[in-house]
């Protein structure tokens, strides 16, 4: 079987699924780096699950070719699938189990051979209480268990569909760490979600999907030097409106009394140049807003007939 | 595929089942009971013998010869209510873990694992299995034990253990039923209505169809008097219909599970 390139941790050439009259995947063509992490972004509906659930073997395509470490996933079963770990969208446990059984039984069916001072590390982390009864738990507690079902056995592959929907900012955190480690440790995270501000501190590669293909692709480290920076500066003198107007680079100057705010393209040393020869009381400078970067690609892409 | 993942499913697979096991052994044994106690106080009534003659009423319910202990216990249970009763608690159990749970999307991330989908739904069905002939061995037990207290001693032991087998083999081909309906890819409900189904036409073309003449071939059809005959108790079971239905559902759950390995797995 051919293998494909030893770099990608997941390929898919030309894969359709259809579901009825509704083409859920449209000849999509995805590849996701070995030892990065991907996000996988696009609104509801626009194929994440159903590509995810490919790659799980839990769904097959019509058409086209996937490879999942070097794989079909298919032929490759349950051999394959112990080099993954998979947090579903929507998850559902068994309700008549506690959380400790739960995890007890997967490890168990992973082949019980995992490390269960890992497994405490990461319950503990993201502050799962193993004695509850898995029913009754709250989404973003079902998630935390679903998240130590997949990371538990440190798998090569990680497949996570909306790892962070509906989970509170401390547990973001610790998932954020979570993925670096991974990442570190050299295996794959391949992640879903509907927006880019939950996935841009995390991933390395974006790929956006709407309507079953892939609309965009992009680095996201590329993408933040691309995209516009916006900036606000209070001077404590006189407001060197002009000069700023002259500067390359920077677009979208706006003054107000002292104020001026505006928009970087590209690296900001230009505009620091200038502050340095004025009285600057302060300077911010957010994280850029990636999701306006892809939006920008988004608008400058013609609607398909 | 893995012993120990087969041996995990099939543990969490019964362990799924334990409360509607404990409520349809509790129906069982409240069958059981009556119909034992019941016993002695018609022994040599001339009501059982009246009640003979209304013929081909109580024919269809499978009591023929309701005056003596094993003809009693024919027509009060082993030719038609313990069958229906197990019946319904393999299709129950063998369409509620494996098309309901689909259904409900328990079964996502178990697919996900390390797991041959063949082992995850073969263990459920083999759960279901377990559990059927669990119930059944204790209703064997039960009534081999009530016989000395409600005069049935005449009636042997190994007539009632073929005749509750019997009925336990008929519920499995039901089960087996649902089970491969779900497997081919219908929803619980579905399933659970092809498998009652066919336990509705078992029956009515093993007792119904024979009351009018030219009818009476279509017997020959029905799985439930394959399994059963007519009269387990007085007559025993056929060996030969036992092991066709066996087979039977030997080859229902070899299908259905053929034919899940080639479809999606529903999502929640």
């Amino acid at each position: 079987m051919d293998s494909g390139p030893p770099q990608h941790a997941v390929t898919c050439r030309a894969v359709t699924k259809r579901f009825g009259a509704i083409r859920a995947l449209d000849a999509l063509d995805l590849t996701v780096r070995r030892g990065r992490v991907t996000g996988y972004l696009g609104p509801n509906g626009a194929g994440k699950s159903t590509t995810i659930r490919i790659l799980l073997d839990l769904a097959r395509a019509d058409a086209g070719e996937v490879r999942v470490l070097g794989t079909d996933p298919r032929a490759g079963g349950p051999a394959l699938r112990r080099r993954i770990g998979y947090l579903p969208g929507e998850l559902r446990l068994d309700e008549r189990l506690t959380v400790e059984e739960t995890l007890r039984s997967w490890s168990r069916l992973r082949g019980g051979d995992l490390d269960p001072a890992y497994v405490d590390e990461l319950c503990e982390r993201l502050g799962l209480d193993r004695s509850r009864h898995t029913k009754g738990l709250s989404s973003g507690n079902r998630r935390k268990v679903g998240l130590v079902g997949a990371f538990m056995s440190r798998p090569e592959l990680l497949v996570l569909d909306e790892p962070t929907a509906g989970v509170d900012p401390l547990v973001q955190a610790t998932f954020v760490e979570l993925v670096e480690e991974a990442r570190d440790e050299g295996r794959t995270v391949f992640l879903s979600s509907h927006v880019l501000s939950e996935v841009q501190h995390v991933a390395d590669d974006v790929v956006v999907l709407r309507e079953g293909r892939v609309v965009a692709t992009g680095d996201v480290d590329e993408l933040r030097r691309a995209a516009r920076q916006p900036f606000s500066v209070w001077f404590g003198g006189p407001v060197p409106a002009e000069k700023l107007r002259a500067t390359p680079g920077v677009h979208d100057v706006e003054v107000q009394g002292s104020q001026v705010r505006g928009a970087v393209e590209g690296s900001p040393s230009p505009l620091l140049a200038v502050l340095a020869g004025h009285a600057v009381d302060h300077l911010l400078m957010p994280e850029p807003d990636l999701e306006d970067a892809f939006l920008a690609y988004y608008e400058a892409t013609p609607e398909e007939p | 595929m893995s012993g120990s993942a087969t041996v995990e499913l099939v543990r969490r697979g019964l362990l799924a089942l334990r409360r509607s096991v404990l409520w349809w052994t509790l129906g069982i044994a409240v069958l059981l009971l009556t119909t034992a106690g019941a016993w002695p106080s018609l022994e040599g009534s001339e009501a059982l013998e009246s009640f003979e003659e209304m013929g081909a009423i109580l024919e269809a319910f499978g009591a023929t010869d309701l005056a003596s202990p094993s003809g009693y216990l024919d027509g009060q249970m082993y030719a038609f209510m313990l069958p229906l009763l197990l019946s319904g608690m393999a299709v129950a159990s063998a369409t509620g873990s494996t098309s309901g749970d689909e259904d409900a999307g328990r079964l996502e991330l178990l697919h996900a694992l390390p797991v041959a989908r063949r082992t995850i739904w073969l263990s459920r069905f083999a759960a279901t299995a377990l559990a059927v002939l669990g119930v059944a061995a204790v209703a064997a037990a039960g009534m081999v034990a009530l016989r000395p207290v409600f005069s049935l001693e005449e009636v042997g032991v190994g007539r009632i253990v073929v005749a509750t087998l019997g009925a336990a083999i008929f519920a499995l081909f039901c089960g087996a039923v649902g089970y491969a309906a779900g497997a081919a890819g219908a929803s619980r409900g579905r399933a659970a209505g092809i498998a009652v189904l066919v336990v509705v036409a078992s029956y009515v073309m093993a007792f119904i169809a024979p009351l009018a003449d030219a009818l009476a071939g279509i017997r020959s059809w029905s799985p439930w008097h394959w399994a059963l005959g007519e009269q387990p108790v007085s007559t025993g079971i056929s060996t030969g219909g036992a092991l066709l239905i066996i087979a039977l559902t030997a080859a229902l759950v070899a299908a259905g599970t053929a034919a899940m390995e080639h479809r999606d797995i529903r999502s929640a």
